[in-house]
């Protein structure tokens, strides 16, 4: 080898390492961060998969990735993170009272900056605005979006499992509550429990029973008892609430009205309680539960006898509206949505929560099949939703005269989780209310 | 070449090193060779101990973080499944064995809990602030408080039934009911507790599979290592035959010695990577696969015992109790303490340098002296 080829050598050696090294430090470095924005919410499953798909859309626009991090607990866990001084950039709310009381405390970002207000004001009703607004310091803003909506004064039937004449009596467009009173009754006589009622959801769990006490108090005393019931001023204890509980008692402690009794109704999650309607022979006949529940049914597997696969809607499930059971209570439904605040403000936390009220992102989600999902937006049009049910349950929710939303999901966090305590308490054991709506009204006066 | 370099080279019978000067030297000055040849000698000498100190740092650093940081996350998340897992069984059998109305959820569950605690904390403390895994570690966090009030309420209510006497029955199901929730809570496959640490866990044993994958640790790296040090060995015997063509002397012992020296530390540094590989290949191909499968074993044991208990309970009553509560065995954290001490083991002898990181530069030193020894005398003849 010759020294000048050794020089050489030498020299390429050096560029290798210096080439080398400049490319450490570049990988060390890194070109500009990725951005990122992480949200907590309640959605697994099927509901987790649908709002992947809203967001995937805004992930391949801007190249913002979407952290979701989706727990049964998300309410549990966003209380912590909040005393912890740690929140997740955007969190669904547990309710719109959680949102009021966050909105006041300052905790929230207010969205007014970020959202398109006038095309927000043409493309959703003023009663869901509204929903979205609260009085935060320096007076009132928006603190949230709608997500997705639900109906929640529904009754759900299995058609093909039903008896002819108890389905002719359920659809009848003149039923009432003493109609499924009297229908239920027949039902129970053939040794069959009517009613299939699940009450377990972790920490949550005895909401989808306020939700019977609700949706009986609308239909029974009416909007304004129910309005003011839900604004703390109604006491627990007064005559249309406390007749409202016991009203439910005939359904839930009633011997022989719900599937299993007392033990299955406390262990069953919610979202299986409605599978047994779908069995042959079937294991009860009707569940009082919110629209999303058709996303559970869509999962459960039909048995092999009847052909197996899955259930679909309007030919396995369809659903009727809550019936009246007093005028005063006519024309209401209650319904629910879920509401996403801003707890951090950062750019792409700002950019996707202004994504998701656009009517790609709202269409993104109603659109898979099963999704249960209904959109409050004005321009997602009909022909978006992927079935007859999903349909006929954005009409109704769109003509209804009187809605209302969710009590408890309104009520501050401390009162719906003592509703709900309530209610198991009750369940246990039904000779306790007027200890339970004492409570209740304790709990009222301390924290409204 | 020079007629007069081929035929030193063939006085001194060496016929090898004949036939690659006449290939290869080149035209010059003696002098200007010699001083090229101490050049190039002391450059790539210089080199040889960057890179092998390079090499030595990288493959410790590696193998300390996987022992310092990504195992411990890894193990710590196991282990916090595992002791959550026996929280429940041990909540369970408090309950159905009655001792609930008198210690509540027992002493196993506060004591698997402060464990859990630990262990997320040790967590926390080893991923650090921000990014997402940090964010999973306070959802889980938060998880947990959730898990220990549902269980403070099944507590609660079961007390108030045993102590009421009356409804006992209705009391002793909602009980049984919120201890139901906080299983749940725990167990759900989509989003709960253990859920999520598993993913935690999952992020770490990716990060160590990443690390056992690096270049790092394989022994192929030593190559960048022989791209420097051969040159060197070649310019050293280079120089040797140089002198020995031009000055007739059949040996120069400096240059010798600083041959011996090149060979000797790359023999060290190849025994010492040779060692570190197959320490950390075992470390984590063994000991570490065998520590998960202990802990997943004693994982496995818990949930059956939690599932039997649960599974006992009928109608609103606690059903035939005591015999599984008795049967029931808790997670066991000193069944891991062999594998663990396995790892551990393996992972500091991986870690070991073998005293590379003193010797390479005082090789380079010495090297660079005995070469500039051999090579200067020679030049100093020239100039006198």
């Amino acid at each position: 080898m010759s020294v000048g080829r050794s020089g050489t050598a030498l020299r390429a050696l050096l560029l290798v390492s210096v080439v080398v090294s400049g490319i450490g430090l570049i990988s060390c470095g890194g070109g500009p961060a990725s951005q990122s924005v992480t949200v907590l919410g309640p959605w697994t499953g099927e509901e987790e998969s649908g709002f992947r798909a809203m967001t995937r859309g805004f992930e391949q626009a801007t190249g913002i990735s979407v952290d979701y991090i989706g727990t049964r607990d998300a309410d549990a866990v966003l209380a912590s993170e909040l005393k912890n001084g740690n929140p997740p950039e955007l969190a669904v709310l547990a309710n719109p009272g959680e949102l009021r009381q966050q909105a006041a405390a300052g905790t929230l970002v207010p969205l007014d900056g970020v959202l398109d207000q006038a095309r927000m004001t043409t493309e959703y009703a003023r009663g869901w605005l509204d929903l979205m607004q609260a009085n935060g310091r320096g007076g009132r803003h928006y603190y949230a979006v709608i997500v997705k909506a639900a109906l929640k004064s529904a009754i759900w039937y299995a058609p093909k499992r039903l008896p002819p004449a108890a389905r002719a009596a359920l659809t009848s467009p003149s039923l009432t509550w003493s109609g499924l009173s009297r229908l239920t009754a027949t039902l129970a006589a053939t040794g069959t429990a009517p009613w299939c009622i699940g009450m377990e959801d972790t920490s949550n769990s005895g909401w989808s029973g306020t939700d019977w006490v609700e949706d009986i108090l609308l239909h029974q005393a009416g909007p304004q008892f129910y309005d003011r019931w839900v604004a703390g001023s109604l006491p627990w204890t007064s005559t249309p609430v406390r007749r409202a509980w016991q009203t439910f008692g005939t359904v839930a402690g009633a011997r022989g009205r719900v599937r299993g009794g007392l033990r299955s109704m406390l262990s069953t999650n919610f979202g299986r309680a409605g599978q047994p309607m779908f069995d042959t022979p079937p294991g009860c006949f009707l569940e009082h539960q919110g629209s999303f529940i058709t996303g559970f049914y869509a999962q459960h597997k039909l048995p092999s006898t009847t052909g197996g696969g899955h259930p679909r809607p309007g030919r396995d499930f369809a659903f009727v509206p809550f019936p009246p059971i007093a005028a005063a209570g006519q024309g209401s439904k209650e319904v629910a949505g879920d509401l996403l605040g801003m707890f951090r403000d950062t750019p792409a936390a700002r950019k996707l929560i202004a994504y998701l009220t656009t009517p790609a992102a709202q269409a993104a989600w109603i659109k898979r099949p099963g999704s249960s999902a209904i959109s409050v937006s004005r321009r997602v049009p009909p022909g978006d939703y992927p079935d007859p049910v999903s349909r006929r349950l954005a009409k109704n929710l769109a003509a209804t005269r009187e809605v209302r939303f969710d009590a408890s999901d309104s009520m501050p966090r401390v009162m719906a989780t003592a509703f709900n305590r309530a209610v198991l308490e009750y369940i246990s054991d039904p000779a306790r209310l007027d200890v339970l709506l004492r409570q209740l009204d304790r709990v009222r006066r301390v924290v409204y | 070449m020079t007629t007069t370099g081929a035929a030193v080279a063939a006085r001194a019978g060496n016929r090898r090193a004949a036939t690659a000067s006449t290939r290869d030297l080149p035209a010059g000055s003696t002098p200007s060779r010699l001083r090229r040849m101490l050049v190039l000698v002391l450059a790539t000498t210089v080199m040889s101990c960057a890179v092998a100190t390079a090499l030595t740092l990288g493959r410790r650093d590696t193998v300390m973080s996987v022992r310092d940081r990504t195992s411990l996350a890894f193990l710590a998340a196991l282990e916090a499944h595992a002791v959550l897992s026996d929280a429940d069984r041990a909540v369970w059998a408090s309950l159905r064995s009655g001792e609930a109305q008198l210690v509540g959820p027992g002493q196993d569950y506060q004591d698997d809990i402060t464990t859990a605690g630990q262990d997320l904390a040790q967590l926390a403390a080893l991923e650090g602030t921000g990014g997402v895994t940090s964010r999973q570690l306070q959802t889980v966090n938060g998880q947990l408080v959730n898990y220990q009030g549902l269980v403070g309420q099944a507590d609660a209510t079961y007390r108030s039934g045993a102590a009421s006497g009356s409804q006992t029955a209705g009391r002793n199901a909602l009980g049984y009911a919120y201890l139901r929730y906080a299983s749940k809570a725990l167990r759900d496959p989509q989003g709960g507790l253990l859920a999520r640490i598993d993913e935690l866990a999952a992020v770490n044993r990716r990060t160590l599979s990443d690390q056992r994958a690096a270049s790092w640790t394989s022994p192929w790296i030593l190559l960048a290592y022989a791209g420097v040090a051969l040159p060197l060995l070649g310019y050293l015997v280079y120089s040797q035959a140089l002198l020995r063509r031009r000055f007739k002397r059949t040996v120069n012992p400096p240059l010798v010695l600083a041959t011996a020296l090149v060979v000797g530390v790359s023999i060290w540094l190849a025994a010492v990577s040779f060692r570190a590989d197959q320490a950390f290949t075992r470390a984590h191909d063994v000991a570490l696969a065998r520590l998960t499968g202990v802990w997943h074993t004693e994982t496995r044991g818990a949930d059956a015992a939690a599932r039997e208990l649960r599974a006992g309970i009928r109608g609103d009553s606690p059903g035939p109790r005591n015999a599984a509560a008795k049967a029931s065995r808790g997670v066991e954290v000193a069944a891991t303490q062999p594998a663990r001490r396995e790892l551990d083991s393996q992972l500091a002898t991986a870690a070991d340098s073998g005293g590379l990181l003193i010797a390479l530069p005082l090789v380079a030193v010495a090297t660079a002296g005995l070469a500039f020894l051999g090579l200067k005398r020679r030049l100093d003849e020239y100039r006198a």
